[in-house]
């Protein structure tokens, strides 16, 4: 798939590991509800004692279900990486994601308070981690981040936006 | 840059005024194909209940096609020098001035309706009431079945639906832009 073409993306380059970190939380979240659903539909069927369960058919089933659920979580997972597309503009951050319902955020350099770095316990796995960007809104941080970047270009790019902001908001600026 | 941009110059698509009434039209084809498929004869689909149906699902259509109409039309916003002027309002009218260096942000945004017809939707966002807003940043009130696109502005985001995808980025460039020339001359935070 073609990667979104942006300079800042190529500067500071999304890790490929996000798909499969990206991927193990789909099938762990959706995977849970799958075998749940799945177990509920079994009992209320063997509770009927109408019908012979053949337990190696049943698992058999179960698991290509999660495999079909594993391999579209992968598809989408890598689509998403694709057209995930981020650029440090002149005068504003811009950060745009979702390949079938995007949104595209832009936030002036001014209005940023605060720039953040978080992982969460996956990303620690593989050493991800996610830039936010957060203006005073209560939904900006949520809404502008940078999600699965190297611990290298997190930093970098942490220093490169803290360098921006205060050069925007010194007073001397013009 | 004309200092006088307004609603006229990028208006509300007319097909969004569809977009709440599409599911429900959607649901209608459906049910119309499959009562044919399924064979009833023309004595059946004179039958009352069918034709209640057809009332049924003709009304809610139309309802949210006129509730979205009456909000666009009355929806007017002004691109002014220094500050951008909304109104709004079909009962109860406001009126909303927000000046560009008090913006926060722009969100351009497209949603399943908005790929399949090439619209987009803008908000836009300010630091009134505190930075919250009944509607999230893709412009929407509510949560599940509830949840409706707003159309003008609360609490802290200004949302401007169903303009053309190319409309939309021109918008957006037009603000951002008044944003950049209109800057916070202490720049002390940014609110």
């Amino acid at each position: 798939m073609k990667i979104a073409d942006s300079k800042t993306r190529s500067e500071y380059p999304l890790s490929e590991k996000k798909i499969i970190k990206k991927t193990i939380v789909n099938v762990l979240t959706y995977g849970i509800i799958f075998v749940i659903i799945s177990a509920f539909i079994i009992a209320s069927i063997a509770s009927e004692g109408q019908i012979n369960i053949n337990v190696s058919s049943l698992v058999t089933s179960i698991i290509a279900g999660l495999v079909v659920l594993t391999l579209i979580s992968y598809l989408y997972q890598s689509w998403y990486f694709a057209v995930y597309f981020y650029e440090l503009t002149p005068d504003y951050i811009q950060i745009k994601k979702g390949p079938i319902t995007p949104t595209e955020i832009t936030i002036p350099y001014e209005r940023i308070q605060d720039v953040y770095i978080d992982q969460d316990l996956l990303d620690r796995f593989f050493g991800l981690y996610d830039v936010h960007v957060s203006s005073a809104t209560a939904a900006s941080g949520m809404e502008a981040h940078i999600d699965g970047v190297s611990k290298i270009s997190a930093e970098a790019m942490r220093s490169r936006l803290l360098q921006i902001v205060k050069e925007k908001i010194s007073k001397n600026h013009n | 840059m004309d200092s006088n941009i307004t609603d006229k110059e990028y208006p509300v698509s007319n097909v969004w005024f569809f977009k709440h009434a599409f599911p429900v039209i959607i649901g209608f084809v459906v049910f119309l194909v499959y009562s044919s498929a399924s064979g009833l004869s023309t004595n059946e689909k004179t039958d009352s209940v069918f034709v209640m149906f057809i009332f049924v699902f003709l009304g809610i259509a139309g309802m949210q096609f006129l509730y979205n109409y009456f909000r666009v039309k009355y929806f007017h916003f002004l691109i002014a020098d220094h500050y951008i002027v909304f109104n709004q309002g079909v009962f109860k009218k406001e009126n909303r001035n927000t000046p560009y260096g008090r913006l926060q942000g722009v969100y351009l945004n497209q949603g399943i309706f908005e790929r399949i017809f090439g619209l987009a939707s803008l908000t836009i966002e300010d630091f009134s009431v505190g930075g919250f807003s009944k509607m999230d940043v893709r412009g929407y009130i509510g949560r599940g079945k509830g949840r409706y696109e707003a159309v003008g502005f609360e609490g802290c985001r200004i949302h401007i639906p169903g303009l053309m995808k190319d409309d939309a980025e021109k918008l957006k460039e037009i603000i951002l832009m008044k944003i950049k020339e209109n800057p916070i001359e202490d720049g002390r935070s940014g609110l």
